[in-house]
């Protein structure tokens, strides 16, 4: 199972949709940095992150909505469990 | 006096483009010119209220921009459909900044001597 990283707006970028072009039903995707704004407002993006997030594959860090001011509708995560996602997943593939 | 807009585009924290903005604003504001400032794209996430940007050990960026008034800086503007793309309501917002559709964005924008992008 694959672990996919997002650290890019979904507003500004095509990091997000790129990613979920191609990700598998049993990858993972966790959010990070600017890609949290996804997180906020899945249904602005593609039907595939909503189906993601009920399936409950989707995470984003609680360090950075904290930030940023945004509320989740993913699974949240603190550092130390996006660490240990990390080590539970190959490969790890990162977009930005 | 000239006529100078700042345009704000960016999110807050993933680059310094928000920061940097705000610093050269309040510089600005020094030299008595007529300033505009406009959230618009992503720029519109800058402006939510409660940030806790120490935990990723930032500065707020929202908990900043009251000081704008303070700097008589009073033209603070919003695109309208940024903030709605986003889910987002001007309720949500750290300062009062005015919605602007984009019919309005263009003719701030044809009033101005200089615009400066961030």
């Amino acid at each position: 199972m694959a672990l996919h990283i997002i650290n890019r707006s979904p507003f500004q970028h095509s990091a997000l949709r790129e990613c979920l072009e191609v990700i598998s039903s049993t990858d993972v995707l966790v959010l990070i940095e600017d890609g949290t704004y996804a997180a906020s407002n899945p249904a602005a993006h593609e039907d595939n992150l909503a189906r993601i997030i009920r399936s409950g594959r989707a995470y984003a860090l609680q360090e950075d909505l904290l930030a940023r001011g945004i509320e989740a509708q993913t699974l949240v995560i603190n550092m130390d469990e996006f660490v240990t996602l990390c080590t539970e997943h190959n490969p790890i593939q990162s977009w930005f | 006096m000239k006529k100078i807009l700042f345009v704000n585009r960016q999110a807050p924290f993933g680059r310094s483009y928000a920061k940097e903005s705000l610093d050269a604003l309040l510089a600005a504001s020094a030299y008595d010119q007529d300033i505009s400032v406009l959230f618009s794209g992503d720029g519109v996430f800058q402006l939510i209220k409660d940030q806790q940007a120490k935990s990723i050990e930032q500065k707020n960026i929202a908990s900043t921009l009251p000081a704008l008034e303070m700097y008589d800086i009073t033209k603070v503007f919003v695109q309208a459909s940024a903030l709605s793309a986003r889910g987002l309501t001007t309720g949500q917002l750290a300062i009062t900044a005015k919605p602007l559709n984009e019919a309005e964005i263009s003719a701030l924008a044809n009033t101005q001597d200089s615009i400066l992008s961030f």
